[in-house]
């Protein structure tokens, strides 16, 4: 099975202006400026296959961003092979381009004070779209995403997840291969998240579009993904399905812990918490007034229960969810 | 890219311009008649002082020619726009947007600064058109409309290159203000080459600014054939190094480009 993407040992180091302290440091700087070096990607290598929906997690800062830019030919790795699509995407070429399309969440390339259908029209010439494509997939997508009041109006004018669609639209005009989604959903309500995702499943059943998605709403990466990698300071942490991803967090629980008379207080629950320290592989979700909140493995739970069975504690048992399960990752990670 | 496109990224930068009225009043209006009526006044003042053959080079009529038509040129070849555009585009992320479509960003602004210009081309014509009807030399006209057309693509290559600045600044105000002064001042727009010293004479005479402002000003009102020869010379010697610029420097921003975060 040919590869869509194919990542070999890909590094990414910023070099970033070193902040200056005093008048004399500034002059040094601005005479002989010095840099630090920023490791942004170390050693990232997956391959993804045609077809797939992959969703890149991480948290702020761990190198989504700089890796999609790489793979859309934005930026060039400091070292390493980077093929998309059989291409080295640094080069640009337009074969390239043409069968990619890229929506950056929070950047618009849609012009601001034009009608929405100005830019897309004008991108239409770009993509060299014939004009029966055009109306078509103009039409499919303004009814899909619920678009067709909005794209007469100027880009100012419309709400963020009303310019998002229309990015989104721009981007899936001329038919790509591969898109990449870089944080797509990020302040949209519920209705346009839904929307996006919807028609994402769409497309990828009806022709096959090949999905790259980073968001830190996990609901999408839930919702449109097959795939999962997660990367966290540069390197990559997982690379799997998101069933293999499932299993792995399936090994957890969650455990509610409150107390069965309220009135004894928070010295009991701290009391519980002490008690806890014993186990090392749990964690506290969520520390309240009233309740705590671990996330603990499977094989723990037993002796829990064997451990708080004096009545003072009411112990319930929930399955984790995705989020919580991504959440406790990214801390166990940190502390690391 | 192809011929649709470069007419549909022309008819963008119009309609681009054209929304913006308020700007376009005050380009075309206030910030082309408030100065001619400060020249105006000004020369009226010098000329009544002083005996005709005691200024240099142009009769009263010839300096309000002149100054209608730099006046003009300098709103024509005004490259505020581009360099906004360039700078918005490299501070908030919007290069990135752009660079994934299989578009060259060079000619994409080329076009656009093109059709931004078409309102602004019409003054241009208008002046031509005075200039026939009052009896003028129509070689001197036709050299005007020609040299203002081919000077646009030379202009962008100035404001571009400029713009480009922006990839280093983090405001484009200190790029802004250079432009419009150089145009102003080296470029011909206060005071026509011939009342500047002796000394000056070459900077003036040689500068960038002046092929896209007062050349072709000077046209209108003498034209001859060393002063196309000149025009023509420092046109092409002017065109290799601004091209050499552009693509050195572009390609260098574009390597130190890092994107505006994630």
């Amino acid at each position: 099975m040919s590869n869509l993407i194919d990542l070999t040992a890909v590094n990414k180091c910023y070099f970033l202006a070193r902040e200056t302290v005093g008048l004399a440091a500034w002059c040094k700087q601005l005479v002989k400026p010095s840099y630090e070096p920023y490791q942004a990607l170390a050693d990232v290598n997956f391959t993804v296959p045609k077809g797939a929906a992959v969703g890149f997690i991480g948290p702020n800062g761990a190198g989504k961003s700089s890796l999609i830019k790489i793979l859309c030919g934005i930026q060039k790795p400091t070292s390493g092979t980077v093929r998309v699509l059989g291409h080295n995407p640094s080069l640009r070429e337009k074969g390239f381009l043409h069968r990619i399309g890229a929506v950056f969440g929070h950047k618009t390339s849609l012009w601001w004070d034009l009608p929405v259908k100005t830019s897309l029209d004008t991108y239409k010439e770009i993509y060299k779209i014939k004009d029966v494509d055009y109306r078509k997939r103009l039409s499919e997508l303004t009814d899909s995403l619920n678009l067709s009041k909005v794209i007469h109006k100027p880009v100012r004018n419309l709400s963020l997840g009303e310019r998002v669609k229309c990015e989104l639209t721009l981007n899936l005009l001329h038919s790509p291969e591969l898109i990449f989604l870089d944080e797509p959903t990020v302040g949209l309500d519920v209705t346009s998240k839904y929307e996006i995702r919807k028609y994402l499943n769409y497309k990828r059943k009806e022709s096959n579009l090949s999905v790259f998605l980073t968001s830190h709403d996990l609901g999408d990466i839930e919702s449109c993904c097959d795939d999962a990698i997660i990367i966290d300071k540069g390197r990559i942490r997982f690379d799997g399905s998101m069933r293999d991803l499932s299993i792995i967090f399936k090994a957890n629980i969650k455990l509610n812990v409150s107390l069965q008379d309220l009135t004894l207080g928070e010295a009991r629950l701290l009391r519980f918490k002490e008690a806890m320290k014993v186990f090392g592989n749990i964690s506290l979700i969520n520390d309240g007034p009233t309740n705590l909140t671990y996330l603990v493995p499977k094989v723990l739970v037993g002796e829990i229960f064997d451990m708080f069975n004096d009545g003072t504690y009411d112990l319930e048992v929930l399955p984790m969810d995705f989020e919580n399960n991504v959440v406790n990752l990214f801390k166990s990670w940190s502390s690391e | 890219m192809n011929s649709p496109a470069y007419l549909q990224l022309v008819r963008t930068g119009l309609l681009s311009v054209y929304r913006d009225r308020s700007m376009l009043i005050t380009d075309l209006l206030i910030a082309t008649g408030v100065p001619f009526f400060i020249q105006f006044a000004i020369w009226r003042f010098v000329y009544e002082g002083a005996s005709a053959d005691q200024l240099p080079q142009y009769s009263l009529e010839e300096t309000y020619l002149y100054y209608v038509a730099v006046l003009a040129l300098n709103r024509l070849n005004n490259t505020y726009d581009l360099i906004v555009r360039v700078s918005t585009h490299v501070h908030e992320g919007q290069l990135e947007g752009i660079f994934v479509k299989p578009l060259n960003y060079f000619t994409y602004n080329l076009f656009v600064f093109l059709g931004e210009s078409i309102l602004y081309y019409i003054p241009i014509l208008l002046i031509a058109m005075f200039v026939i009807f009052s009896g003028g030399d129509l070689v001197g006209v036709l050299g005007f409309i020609t040299l203002s057309l081919v000077n646009l693509l030379f202009c962008f290559l100035l404001g571009f290159l400029l713009s480009l600045s922006t990839f280093w600044l983090t405001r484009p105000d200190m790029t802004l203000g250079f432009q419009v002064i150089m145009a102003s001042v080296i470029g011909g727009t206060l005071l026509p080459i011939a009342y500047w010293p002796d000394y000056l004479q070459p900077l003036m005479r040689y500068n960038p600014f002046r092929l896209i402002i007062s050349g072709p000003a000077e046209f209108l009102l003498r034209p001859n054939v060393d002063l196309v020869l000149e025009l023509g010379c420092l046109y092409i010697i002017w065109f290799a190094i601004m091209w050499v610029a552009c693509k050195f420097t572009f390609k260098h921003a574009c390597n130190r480009y890092s994107g505006a975060g994630g």
